[in-house]
This record gives C-alpha cells, structure tokens and sequence, in this order.
C-alpha cells in the first residue's frame, strides 16, 4: 500500500528508471510531459527531453554508465482503475492491489517459459552494443569509460555521479518486457546527462531532477505476427524453438533503439512542436498513445515527446 | 485523455516531491544466512532421510553484475558481500527437505555421497505494479559414482504484494524464491540417490 504510494508520488517516469515499473505509464508519461512542452511558455526554458546543439559539447568528456536493472525479461501488468472509476478511497485501492496481485502472478507464472528459453542468450551484451551503436552514431558525444550496472535507483546514481571523473556523465538505461498481453516484447533506451557537481545549496537528487541536461526515451515494440487473446498461449510462442522468437525480437528491437536514441538527441522545440501537431494522427498502437510520424521501414514511428517504434515480427521459412 | 491527464500530473508531482524533499530511499542488504520456508509436505512428511549425503563441493556465483540482486519501488536491494556463504548456506536448506547436507571439498568421497557443485546463474528482484517479483536460477552439477550426473538449472519464483519494500519483506521474497528452486532440486537429488548402480562398460 505505501510502496502504491510511493510509485504514484515518484511518477511513471522517475519510477521506470529507478526502478521496474511500467513502461506503458512511463511512456504516456512522455506523452504528457511533451503535452506539456508545447504548452509551456518560453520563459520556462528548454524541456529536458530537448538537448540544446550548445548543450551537446562538454569541457572533458562523459563517462558512460550502461544500466539493465533486471536479469531477465519482465513482464507487465495491465493497472486496475477500480480506485479511479469509484472516485478514489481506500477500498478502491485495496480491490485494486488484490486484481493487480492476481495479474501480477499470472504473468510471472505465463513469462517463465520464456525466461527459460533465453537462458543464455546475453541481454547485457546486446544492450551494451547498443549504447555503443548508439553513442558511434553522435560524433559530438566526448564518450569516456564505459560502465555497467544493474543498480538503477537513485541511491546507486547518485553514488555514481559522486564518483564520476567527468564533469558530467551519460547514464544510459535499458528497459525490456513483454507487453501486458504477451503479444509484444519491447525494448526502452533513456538517455540522460547529469552534471556531476551539485551546486551549493542545492541537495544531491538535483541533479536527477531539475538539474539534469538532458532526458529522453526511446521504445521499440515488437509484436507477434498473429498474437492470441491468450497469455500462456503468446508466451509459447515466443519461447518455442529454444526461444528463437523472442531472441530475435530482442535483438531487433536494442538495434531500433540505438538507431531512434540518436535521432531523438537532433528533436529541437519547434520539431516537438511540429511532430506534436495536427497534421500528425493522434493514434494508440500497441497500447502506446502518440502522433505518428513517417517511417520508411514497414513499422510505425510514434512521437510522444519521445520515439515509439512499431514493427510486427517477420516469421522465417 | 484521462489517463494523460493523470500521467501529467503524476509527473508534475514527482518532479516537485523529489525536488522539494530530496527524498531516497536507503539501500537495503540481503543478508547472507538463508531463512528456509520448508514446504508443509516435507514438516510432515513421514520419508526416511535420503540415504546419500550431500556434499556441496563448489559454489560459484555466476552473474556479470554481483552487486544489486534489483531495485524496488526505488530502494536498491544489495546481495550479501560474501555470496560463497550465501549460496552455501542456502544449500543447506537441503537438510530440511531429507537430504543430509555437508559442505566440505576436502571430504573423502563416500560411495554414498553425492558431490555437488553449485553455480548462482541469476537472482534478482523487481517490482510489478504493486507487487514485488523474485526470481533465481540455481545450475546444479550432481554426481554420485556409477549414476548418470545431473546437470542442469533450477528455478524458483515467487511474487506477492509490495506494502512497503522493507528489508524484511524483500529478505523473506528472495529467500522463499531459493526456497522454490530447492523443492525442486531435492526431489532430483532423491531419485539419484535411488538410483541403481549402473553396471560398469
């Protein structure tokens, strides 16, 4: 019940890259704060998921810190909106732990075949090569020593940023689940630079928060050609021949992500504002609510103050 | 439109909550003695002991990043400093399930001793919406002469409600997860203990 609290008062957003949390909400999180973007007024300043051409040079160079805070592959719940239909309270929120308990345990049991079947296949490596492509496609990014760690909570960035040797320090996090209904494995990328200085009068989490240079996310969604209604039976599919499926959803989805994370990085405010307006379908793909832009690769690219990318899974002869 | 409604303002709030408090929550480290939660069947279970000690020999952690076993509604959860006792003591939550556990590579093989070598390949927590997940893999390499060895990974998991990410609701989580791969690593242990001394060529 107080960790319930405590997910709502940290924020989709902050709760995603602090820790597991849903990609879904963190995503529609990105949607508002874009909402918010253009809605701001000048003098508000640059959004943090707007990197500045000025911002983009550093007077050394970045160290790298490479986060996947899980193991193994998640697996997401849809949230129950009991306590939101009924107006809030203490019952509502109580119905909505038991529902979420409930679905919470029959997508850890579904996803274990899958777990089982990418026992061996290394997640890490293919995250890591992914910063790498990622950071190879930004000339101006000064990267320095790379690091990996699985200690995505403020406490462990915190004690990072303390011991950077670069005055500021790229932390690159990856996220990877499969979708609420198992007919989707999707991979996000965050990329933020903090300054490794707290300036004085200013507390240690400033510089995750207001005093972050830069933030921003990129997803990449993979679905099943011809998905079921049914958890275990999508999850068998995946898993099936050694989990052939999913791997290759994986490692096609770290590849989107290293190829959008670079590209998010040129967005400037007024082409937030331009991806963000009319002309631009409003639309809700794979449960990812954005405007969608052009893409010429077969998928669909979403824009919702970060990339979303969309691709259904070629079945090989 | 609601739900971006209330993802703007959660997000709004956050940003000022984590501004104006500075609030972090505190690492907190599992610590290295296993606390069983032996399955009922085995309390009452009438099964003689197996007839075969066990003598974990080996014990090795396997994972790239040893360090954090997961974060928790925002609270890092640490593994113990010395994962050899952990994972030895963990072992010896064999002894609960009717297998007589020894720890002890300088032993000299018995004909009923089965030698066992342990490797952590994965534990790690995470939260679900409001729950909270644990899940481990422990490879087990077991062998007792003239039987066909063991080799393979086991898995427990287990998820329950989050209420408040403590030190001992994610303690006892990652404990009942390693609780889970032993129920199913004793049963495998039994049945080579009882199986038949295979002729020799």
């Amino acid at each position: 019940m107080v960790a319930h609290v405590i997910a709502k008062l940290m924020g989709p957003r902050e709760s995603r890259l602090w820790g597991i949390v849903s990609m879904r909400k963190a995503l529609l999180s990105g949607l508002a704060a874009a909402l918010m973007v253009v809605s701001m007024p000048a003098s508000a300043g640059t959004p943090k998921n707007i990197l500045l051409e000025t911002a983009r040079p550093v007077p050394d160079a970045r160290e790298v810190h490479v986060y996947v805070g899980q193991e193994e592959i998640a697996a997401e719940i849809n949230p129950s909106q009991v306590s939101m239909v009924t107006g809030g309270g203490l019952l509502g929120a109580l119905i909505d732990i038991q529902i979420q308990a409930e679905r919470a345990k029959k997508a850890e049991a579904a996803i274990q075949p899958i777990r089982t079947a990418l026992q061996g296949f290394d997640v890490d490596a293919l995250a890591e090569a992914s910063a790498r492509s990622a950071i190879e496609k930004m000339p101006w990014f000064q990267p320095g020593e790379m690091t990996f760690s699985r200690d995505t909570s403020a406490s462990g960035r915190i004690a990072v940023l303390d011991a950077a040797r670069t005055s500021q320090v790229a932390l690159i996090t990856f996220v990877y689940d499969v979708s609420p209904d198992f007919s989707a494995i999707r991979v996000l990328m965050a990329v933020e630079f903090a300054p490794r200085d707290t300036p004085q009068g200013k507390s240690a989490t400033w510089r995750l928060t207001n005093g972050i240079v830069y933030r921003q996310s990129v997803t990449s969604v993979v679905q099943l050609v011809r998905p079921a209604t049914d958890i275990n039976y999508n999850a068998g599919v995946w898993a099936e021949n050694g989990g052939a499926r999913a791997r290759r959803a994986l490692t096609l989805a770290f590849a989107k992500v290293a190829e959008l994370a670079p590209r998010a990085t040129l967005i400037t405010q007024a082409d937030a504002k331009a991806m963000n307006s009319k002309p631009h379908k409003a639309v809700v793909v794979a449960g990812f609510a954005g405007r969608q832009q052009d893409s010429d690769d077969g998928g669909t690219l979403l824009f919702n103050g970060g990339y979303v990318h969309i691709q259904t899974l070629e079945e090989q002869a | 439109m609601i739900r971006i409604r209330r993802a703007a303002g959660a997000l709004a709030l956050a940003t000022a909550s984590l501004a104006l408090t500075a609030w972090v929550p505190a690492p907190v480290e599992i610590d290295a003695v296993f606390v069983d939660r032996v399955p009922e069947g085995y309390q009452k279970s009438k099964e003689p002991p197996a007839a075969c000690a066990v003598n974990v020999v080996e014990v090795a952690d396997l994972r790239r990043a040893k360090d954090t076993i997961g974060v928790v509604a925002g609270r890092s959860v640490k593994a113990p400093a010395d994962t050899t006792a952990w994972l030895t003591s963990i072992m010896g939550g064999l002894n609960a399930r009717g297998l007589a556990v020894v720890s002890d590579p300088a032993r000299a093989q018995g004909a009923n001793d089965i030698t066992v070598r342990v490797g952590l390949k994965s534990v790690w927590l995470t939260a679900v919406s409001t729950n909270k997940a644990a899940n481990v893999v422990l490879h087990i390499r077991a062998e007792l002469a003239g039987r066909p060895p063991i080799d393979a990974d086991y898995r427990g998991s287990l998820t329950n409600v989050n209420w408040a990410s403590t030190k001992d609701e994610l303690k006892n989580l990652t404990n009942a997860a390693f609780a889970e791969a032993l129920n199913a690593i004793a049963p495998d242990l039994r049945r080579l203990c009882e199986t038949p001394l295979q002729a020799p060529g």
